[in-house]
């Protein structure tokens, strides 16, 4: 038949670009031979898994490394459909190495949440899960953004169900339907967009201001929504907490950095898009993007903070303040500039750093009760393992954003970021932006510093079943992650220097 | 011919609405259900009237074929069957009213602001299955592929979440 | 075009239809089958259907009045509709819309809905859990069944039914190849059996076996009728219907039957294309289809396209009273384990084959 040929031409055509898509095949094709492991395997199933998949996503970090080193400038792909840039790279590589600890954590807890008959379906949800999140900020199309959201977002429900029990129904349970919610109300403001510009392209969003409607704001106020309940910002985040506690440890290492910083970085695209376009929101005047995601930074730091004051559970505490730092690096977005966006990427990889950190805690923890989450298990705790009592201090000390951390760092090169813009362009916003980011990060010291008065000032509990010896192999990975931490305080201009190396889209 | 086009519009765009209306007044789900069903249709009908011949189709497979089907499978499946018509309360009425309304005040006045001349086309509307296969096989094959893979994804979390006892701590 | 053509057709098939059925039942099961009414008990089903008329039509107290009464015709209608796109003849055909394979898939999916209803609203457990079991099945065997007609999609290339009819033709513009090798030469000349759809794409031939497979569970038969089982849930959902109504869902039934026994006939068996070839000067492909336009091409279209309907019917009765009822397990082993990966197999060899051979 003589159609075919052309019917298939500007396949082949496409076909060049996958190129770019390299580290992303990689991933694929590990996804897919987890699932057929699974299915072929039946000796020592979790051991060929666990090392099927890290050997899967070191090839990825290669490739990523690969496409980092070699890639100049901001590339349009897959008839535009895609983008790439430096900086969503460099974001592989951190989401990269935040998979890898997932799933050690995943190996360490030895299945006790995971039954082992199902360790194939757990990986392939996690890959799915960092599939996602590396397409997310690449999408430059609204068909594309949507489907990767709910990409995001089914795989984050079945990871948060992976427990099967109880509480693990409940959290996805929450999940599914604020989740369900949100993308309904994305779907329709995309709908709105589309309508307005006649382009399901984004970098068309400007089309749509010829028709000086207040719809095309609407759709953009809807889409934001969704990002934001991506985000999970303060009013949005109440599935959150739940959530959390319901799923497996390892698995929130990964689903609370990936999914987050993915829709951040996507959110910059958009945010640039929308500055650059001067579209405004003319819902309500003198009412401009800044000013929306300033406030919902502003809520979202105090909020979340002043919430986590009153957790006992330490799940649900990492929960909040996964939410506030959410927050903050909403803030980052703020910026808009190249050392924004550096500072905003500092910051997500010392987050990634220190959640991995803290969940190992928390399994440790886990480990040595017997499944209690409640804060009061570490009372005590120095004086049986005073190594580890530092550690955890540290750690601590990161999360508030105090010296000598890569918490503080973070935070420290952020506000700068956020002070230059508030003295560039002299709006209000900008300051108190920076004035509640200050003042959460005091309250945040409340709550935080729990975990180390706990474990120097109270006596051990008593009633505390037989105590499980802490391993070497666990104060080696909490030492590793802690000296990481270290590493970025003293020599933060290492990586500071990479970041400002990237290619900037503005 | 343009006038009975504009009178079918109207007339699907009259029972979508009395439908949807009917099914959010009702208590009885599968009544609303049925209702669903209506506003579905019409709407295929809508879809019909703006030349899009395949989005009709596919609203009635996906929609009426598979989501309302599920949607009732799974009434019928999680309610006892005891043979009481199934009914649902309302919450929070007034404040959804209000917000309702407000939210139809505001979609009306902001779709009024619009200049529509400004983006109406004359040119004819072509068929459009195959244009449709071809732009999903080639400009969107990444759309295409990605749907799979989420397909994909919901299928083996939806057997594993379906696939197990609940185990108690 | 549906209404003159079909609707009479499937009232006068029906009834038909029923006095076979019962008499290919006796056949099989070595009886007479009925006898007395009129001359071979040929009148049978229309005292039957007399009798059925005449009948009270009654509505359990206990049930949804709205639900139970408006179900039927959800049902009848949902098929009826599928009807409306098939071709008659070359000359003859209905909606000639662009997607109406698609659309016949799509509305007949609906008359699940109203099965539910029906199950639902008889207010009856069995009724209810045939219904279940009935739309279970036709959800799940849709699967197979529209992937089948995909296959037959990737070699036609079109949805539009008249279409697909033509391209089986010897008045085709496309050509055609012994046994879908394009280094065997070309049949488009030949017409009959060589320009069918399963002989031009062999690969069609297991395609044909799973959508029949799957047409049959699609229209409740046996041994897919485990929702009707009159052994175990009396009828399925119709239990509580008597009357003009029960006689409207058995026309449905088999309504449903004669619609993908013709949609068979298009998609596979050269639609109402003679099976005769031309061989040399013996024109005969071209005698036996008449000439487009005249009353020869309805005739002889009409003639070909329902005698293969209903050799296919003949067959689903046969299977009908041959083979045992499958167990719920077996069935949706049946569906999910072998026929839908299967077809998807298939469809994508048949996809291969086309673009390397055809």
């Amino acid at each position: 038949m003589e159609i075919q040929s052309n019917i298939l031409d500007p396949i082949f055509s496409l076909s060049q670009d996958l190129n770019y898509f390299r580290p992303e095949l990689v991933l694929l094709i590990c996804l897919f031979v987890c699932f057929f492991a699974d299915l072929l395997i039946k000796k020592n199933k979790g051991l060929w898994l666990s090392s099927l998949a890290i050997s899967g996503v070191l090839a990825y970090l290669w490739f990523s490394y690969t496409q980092f080193i070699g890639l100049e400038e901001e590339v349009y792909f897959m008839s535009d459909l895609m983008r790439l840039e430096r900086s969503i790279v460099f974001v592989k590589l951190i989401f990269g190495v935040t998979t890898l600890g997932a799933i050690i954590l995943a190996i360490k807890t030895k299945w006790i949440q995971i039954p082992l008959s199902h360790t194939g379906e757990y990986y392939f949800m996690l890959i799915a899960l960092l599939l996602g999140s590396v397409l997310l900020p690449m999408a430059n199309n609204w068909l594309v953004f949507f489907l990767l959201m709910e990409f995001l977002s089914i795989t984050g429900y079945i990871i948060t169900s992976f427990n099967r029990d109880k509480s693990s129904y409940e959290g996805a349970i929450k999940y599914l339907l604020f989740g369900a919610a949100a993308s309904a109300i994305m779907l329709y403001g995309i709908s709105l967009i589309y309508g307005m510009t006649g382009s399901m392209s984004i970098g068309d969003l400007a089309n749509g201001m010829e028709l000086d409607s207040g719809l095309l704001s609407l759709g953009l106020l809807f889409v934001l929504l969704g990002i934001f309940f991506k985000i999970a910002l303060f009013p949005m985040h109440v599935w959150l907490p739940s959530a959390y506690q319901g799923a497996p440890s390892s698995g929130i290492v990964l689903l609370s950095v990936a999914p987050k910083v993915a829709a951040l970085l996507f959110l910059w695209h958009l945010t640039s898009i929308i500055e650059l376009g001067k579209i405004g929101f003319d819902l309500l005047p003198m009412f401009q993007w800044q000013q929306m995601i300033g406030i919902l930074a502003i809520i979202t730091m105090l909020g979340a903070n002043a919430a986590a004051l009153w957790q006992t559970n330490v799940k649900r505490l990492l929960a909040w303040s996964s939410v506030g730092h959410g927050g903050f690096m909403l803030a980052g977005v703020l910026t808009l500039s190249a050392f924004g966006q550096s500072t905003l990427l500092f910051y997500a990889s010392v987050y990634a750093l220190m959640n991995m950190g803290a969940f190992l805690l928390v399994l440790l923890i886990k480990k040595r009760t017997q499944n209690e989450e409640d804060i009061n298990a570490f009372r005590g705790l120095a004086s049986l393992h005073p190594f580890l009592g530092v550690l955890v201090t540290l750690l601590m000390l990161s999360f508030i954003g105090l010296p000598p951390t890569g918490g503080f760092m973070a935070k420290f090169l952020l506000f700068s970021a956020i002070w230059d813009t508030y003295q560039q362009s002299g709006e209000p916003i900008y300051i108190w932006v920076f004035a509640a980011g200050l003042f959460s990060s005091v309250i945040s010291l409340f709550y935080y510093m729990k975990i180390p008065y706990l474990m120097y000032f109270k006596p051990l509990n008593s009633k505390d079943p037989k105590l499980v010896s802490l391993k070497s192999l666990d104060y080696l990975m909490m030492f590793l992650i802690v000296v990481a931490l270290m590493v970025l305080f003293f020599k933060a201009n290492w990586l500071m220097n990479i970041l400002n190396s990237l290619n900037f889209a503005l | 011919m343009s006038d009975m086009i504009t009178i079918a519009f109207y007339l699907f765009a009259g029972l979508s609405i009395i439908s949807g209306i009917f099914m959010i007044f009702t208590k009885n789900i599968l009544y609303a259900a049925f209702a669903l069903m209506f506003c579905f249709l019409s709407l295929a009908g809508i879809y019909v009237l703006l030349g899009a011949d395949f989005v009709a189709i596919t609203q009635l497979l996906v929609y009426v074929g598979g989501v309302l089907v599920l949607l009732i499978f799974g009434v019928m499946l999680t309610v006892r069957v005891e043979g009481k018509s199934l009914q649902t309360g309302s919450h929070l009425k007034w404040g959804g009213a209000l917000i309702g309304i407000l939210w139809i005040g505001i979609l009306v006045q902001l779709i009024l602001q619009v200049d529509w001349t400004a983006v109406m086309t004359d040119q004819p509307i072509e068929a459009s299955v195959n244009s449709i296969g071809k732009l999903l096989l080639s400009k969107y094959v990444i759309v295409f592929e990605l749907a799979g893979l989420l397909l994909l994804i919901g299928l083996v979390g939806a057997a594993y979440i379906a696939g197990a006892k609940i185990r108690t701590k | 075009m549906t209404f003159l053509f079909y609707l009479p057709l499937i009232l006068v098939y029906a009834v038909f239809a029923i006095y076979a059925e019962r008499k290919i039942a006796a056949f099989i099961q070595d009886r007479l089958g009925p006898m007395e009414v009129g001359r071979y008990g040929l009148l049978q089903t229309v005292a039957d259907l007399l009798k059925l008329l005449q009948k009270e039509d009654i509505i359990p107290a206990a049930a949804d009045r709205f639900m139970f009464r408006v179900a039927p015709f959800l049902i009848f209608v949902s098929i009826f509709v599928g009807f409306s796109v098939l071709p008659v003849s070359a000359s003859m055909a209905g909606s000639g819309a662009s997607t109406g394979l698609y659309f016949l898939l799509a509305f007949v999916s609906l008359d699940v809905l109203g099965m539910l209803f029906a199950g639902w609203g008889s207010n009856n457990k069995y009724a209810l859990y045939g219904a279940m079991r009935s739309v279970a099945q036709i959800v799940s065997y849709e699967i197979p069944l529209s992937l089948s007609v995909l296959s037959v999609i990737v070699l036609s290339q079109s949805l539009d039914l008249q279409e697909i009819s033509f391209q089986q033709s010897i008045w085709s513009d496309q050509k055609s190849y012994l046994l879908g090798i394009s280094a065997l030469g070309e049949v488009s000349s030949w017409g009959g059996f060589f320009t069918w759809n399963i002989i031009r794409l062999p690969i069609l031939v297991p395609v044909f076996v799973i959508y029949f497979i799957a047409s049959l569970a699609e229209s409740n038969r046996a041994p897919f009728d485990l929702a009707e089982a009159e052994s175990e849930l009396i009828g399925g959902f119709h239990t509580e219907y008597s009357g003009f109504r029960w006689a409207l869902i058995m026309l449905a039934e088999y309504g449903m039957m004669l619609l993908v026994s013709i949609l068979a006939a298009i998609l596979f068996l050269g639609s109402w294309n003679s099976p005769l070839p031309n061989i040399g000067t013996v024109k005969l492909a071209e005698w036996t289809n008449g000439s487009i336009g005249t009353w020869t091409s309805y005739a002889w279209g009409s003639f070909w396209l329902l005698s293969k309907a209903f050799l296919l019917i003949f067959v689903q009765m046969w299977v009908r009273w041959t083979y045992p009822r499958l167990r719920v397990d077996q069935l949706m082993n049946l569906c999910w384990k072998y026929l839908t990966p299967a077809a998807l197999l298939l469809l994508l060899l048949s996809a291969v084959w086309v673009l390397s051979w055809v």
